[in-house]
């Protein structure tokens, strides 16, 4: 099987140190970029463009903890934040939102971001799928408030 | 490193080769040639010593004329002069309206690309750019000592589609194969990186003559990273010189209408001297028409402080596109000619609230960039350039909407699929309108080309699914393939360019130009396809031995079946057929290359191909 992961050559995990990530990125461009197969075949470039494509898909996949946790969750059979979506939110969830929304002077959700994603780490970790996804879709509402406040 | 060591024509240190590849800034006011080396690189010189060349071309009865001579004649208000050209790349006429009067030059109404009158001919920016770049090319063939075949050419990054292909096309007219379209600011961050060796995340500030870009990189071990670019096409110092004409023109009475636009551009040539003595002196005259006025620098600064202002407000959305603050800069490097004028370096200085770096010149470090890249794209480097696509790309849906499929900013090359249906039983094709831009309507965003998909199987309503994939490569240029899934045949996509010319009318240019006969267009064309060809074969044959573990059963028969018919097809002389069958072995064995790219990778791939990802439904 091959995956974003291998492709970095990166161990499949939740918590990634960026600047591993960033180095892991370059590395695979070094290998794939169209600039280093300028002198081969059209065969061998298109090849190579095509791997050059999956790197940078790979990297902004994986460079943020709710599209990175949307990936992972899908080696579960676990949709969350597509169109085809297997898990919805709870009335809990809906609420917390709605109230997020109305309160007169809006809530510091960068803290509540950051505990967010560590859930979804320690969850992760604990192999909990199920709760992991719902905070996963729940890191995507708090994403999408903070972008409107 | 020495970056801008200064040899006599044909005496340069590189090693004699057949042919050589440079680096070429085709600038709206002057274009420069650079030549690469192990080293560094090296602005080539004309005869006469200088590194800027004029992009004016004169289009006179005996002859074409590029450089400091048809400026002259523009400033002495001679027809068949075109200069700023690169304005006009890419565009249609409705495009450039509000350029309309201000240009030294008329402009033939019509659809499609832009055409322009020069003396008796007519004449498109493609084989104007064309001309310029044969005259860099031709110096730096004198310089070299042999000849010159290849090229990178910087664009601006804020350049669409359209202006890109314009460029490509420009440069295979020329006679040049383009190794790599680079972004200007990127080419000036490769040079100004390598030679002051700094590292960080650093803007580049490139206001030229016609364009203004703003690139925000990030340096790092010799890979530079494009974090976000922003810019606008139609801003520069040309736009400095127009404002001074305007104010001249009101000082003395007269109405810019009455003005023909071969006086308009002997203005243009007197408000550009003016605006360099400015640079250094606090006033300048201005004798036009007998008459004389005095322009103070604060008046000046007057004129164009809202051009500099919206270069601001450039500067400022690049920002927020990185989701970088000011505090993150660490240095802004100022490229292109414009950077000289006082006002704009105060301004940048205030905005950014540091000095800006103006210690390689600002007029050459993009072509020095650039010949770096050519060197090191052919002689191989280990520096990295990673960019991205300007301007989103969209396409029309219902009601004259855009919908996005690849942002702007985002890294390239980059290849995003959409599915599509038809709407009619047996609907047999599918009209696909491809935009660039950010606005929500697609008639306010540039119109990049109509897509027809033809050969749909005949299916009822909304069964076909039409899968259709768009691919932004390492130039910035868009392609696009489809592919009907129930059935997996492959569409016939063709394709209707808003501005560009098609390849008929490329190859009809080639032939009508001069310098080659028919014969000469053919055989080369024809050489080409058989270097390609044998390149294709040679390749597969060597990966066949040495990645004999990831060829699965039967396909190395099935290659060597083709590899005969290739090789038929190159004794013979037909080119097309030559092409068709090294494609179709290509084609066959894209596969067999992915594969080894894979076990390149890593041990952990052990051949598997990582698009087929194992997800499991649900």
């Amino acid at each position: 099987m091959g995956n974003y992961f291998q492709l970095l050559n990166l161990e499949p995990v939740f918590e990634l140190d960026l600047a591993a990530l960033e180095s892991a990125y370059f590395n695979a461009q070094r290998q794939f970029h169209p600039d280093r197969f300028i002198s081969k075949s059209s065969t061998e470039r298109a090849a190579a463009m095509q791997r050059s494509i999956d790197v940078n898909q790979a990297y902004n996949t994986l460079k943020n903890p709710l599209s990175r946790a949307q990936y992972l969750l899908q080696f579960q059979g676990i949709k969350v934040g597509t169109e085809k979506d297997n898990i919805k939110p709870s009335q809990a969830l809906l609420t917390e939102v709605m109230e997020w929304r109305e309160q007169e002077t809006p809530p510091d959700l960068a803290q509540v971001e950051q505990e967010s994603v560590d859930s979804i780490a320690s969850l992760y970790k604990k192999q909990d799928w199920q709760t992991m996804a719902l905070e996963t879709l729940r890191l995507g509402y708090i994403i999408k408030t903070r972008a409107d406040q | 490193m020495n970056l801008l060591q200064i040899h006599e024509p044909g005496q340069t240190p590189l090693p004699h080769e057949q042919s050589a590849a440079v680096g070429i800034d085709l600038g709206t006011t002057y274009s420069v040639v650079a030549i690469g080396s192990a080293e560094g690189a090296e602005v080539v010189h004309n005869i006469h010593g200088h590194a800027l060349v004029p992009s004016v071309v004169y289009y006179g009865a005996d002859g074409i004329e590029v450089g400091y001579s048809a400026r002259l004649r523009a400033a002495k208000g001679e027809k068949g002069v075109i200069a700023s050209v690169k304005r006009l790349m890419g565009r249609g006429v409705e495009d450039i309206k509000p350029l309309l009067g201000n240009l030294p030059y008329d402009v033939i109404t019509g659809k499609g690309m832009v055409r322009l009158r020069a003396g008796s001919r007519e004449v498109t920016p493609v084989e104007v750019s064309a001309e310029i770049l044969k005259t860099l090319k031709q110096n730096a063939a004198q310089a070299l000592g042999k000849d010159v075949t290849q090229a990178v050419i910087t664009v601006p990054a804020y350049f669409d589609d359209a202006a890109r292909q314009a460029t490509k096309d420009a440069a295979k007219l020329a006679g040049l194969e383009v190794l790599r379209l680079v972004n200007e600011p990127t080419a000036a961050a490769l040079a100004y990186g390598l030679d002051k060796g700094i590292e960080g995340v650093y803007a580049i500030y490139d206001l030229g003559g016609g364009t203004f870009d703003i690139s925000l990189l990030k340096l790092e071990q010799g890979v530079f990273q494009v974090l976000a670019t922003a810019g606008d096409t139609a801003l520069g110092g040309d736009d400095f010189d127009q404002a001074i004409a305007a104010w001249v023109l009101t000082e003395m009475g007269f109405s810019e209408t009455s003005l023909k636009s071969e006086q308009v551009g002997a203005l243009v040539a007197l408000a550009r001297d003016a605006k360099h003595t400015l640079t250094e002196k606090n006033a300048a005259t201005i004798t036009y028409n007998n008459k004389s006025v005095t322009l103070w620098r604060d008046a000046f600064e007057e004129l164009i402080y809202p051009y500099v202002q919206t270069s601001i407000a450039v500067c400022e959305q690049a920002l927020l596109d990185a989701k970088l603050s000011i505090a993150d800069v660490e240095g802004v490097v100022m490229v292109g000619g414009s950077t000289r004028v006082p006002l704009v370096y105060a301004q940048v200085h205030e905005f950014f609230g540091k000095a800006p770096l103006t210690d390689v010149n600002p007029d050459e470090v993009v072509a020095v960039g650039a010949a770096i890249q050519a060197h090191g794209l052919t002689q191989g480097s280990n520096n990295l350039l990673l960019d991205v696509i300007p301007l989103s790309l969209g396409l029309e849906t219902m009601g004259g909407l855009t919908e996005k499929i690849i942002y702007r900013n985002t890294p390239i090359p980059v290849s995003v699929s959409q599915e599509f249906t038809t709407y009619q039983d047996n609907q047999n094709g599918m009209q696909i309108h491809v935009v660039q831009g950010e606005r929500e309507m697609v008639a306010h965003n540039r119109s990049l080309a109509h897509f027809e998909l033809t050969g749909i199987p005949p299916l009822p309503a909304g069964i076909a699914r039409v899968k259709v994939t768009f691919t932004v490569d390492a130039d910035g240029l868009l392609t696009v393939s489809a592919e009907e899934k129930t059935t997996g045949a492959h569409q016939i996509i063709h394709v209707k360019p808003s501005y560009g010319l098609e390849p008929e009318q490329i190859e009809n240019m080639l032939l009508e130009s001069m310098k080659f006969a028919q014969k000469d267009i053919t055989e080369r064309l024809l050489a080409e396809a058989r270097v390609e060809a044998e390149r294709i074969i040679v390749e597969l044959q060597s990966a066949m031995k040495s990645d004999v573990q990831v060829l699965l059963e039967g396909e190395k028969a099935w290659f060597e079946r083709q590899i005969q018919v290739v090789r038929n097809a190159i004794n013979g002389d037909d080119r097309d057929y030559i092409d068709a069958e090294a494609q179709e072995l290509g084609r066959i064995s894209q596969n067999f290359a992915e594969r080894r790219m894979d076990r390149a990778i890593g041990s952990a791939l052990k051949g598997a191909n990582v698009n087929e990802l194992e997800i499991k439904d649900a």
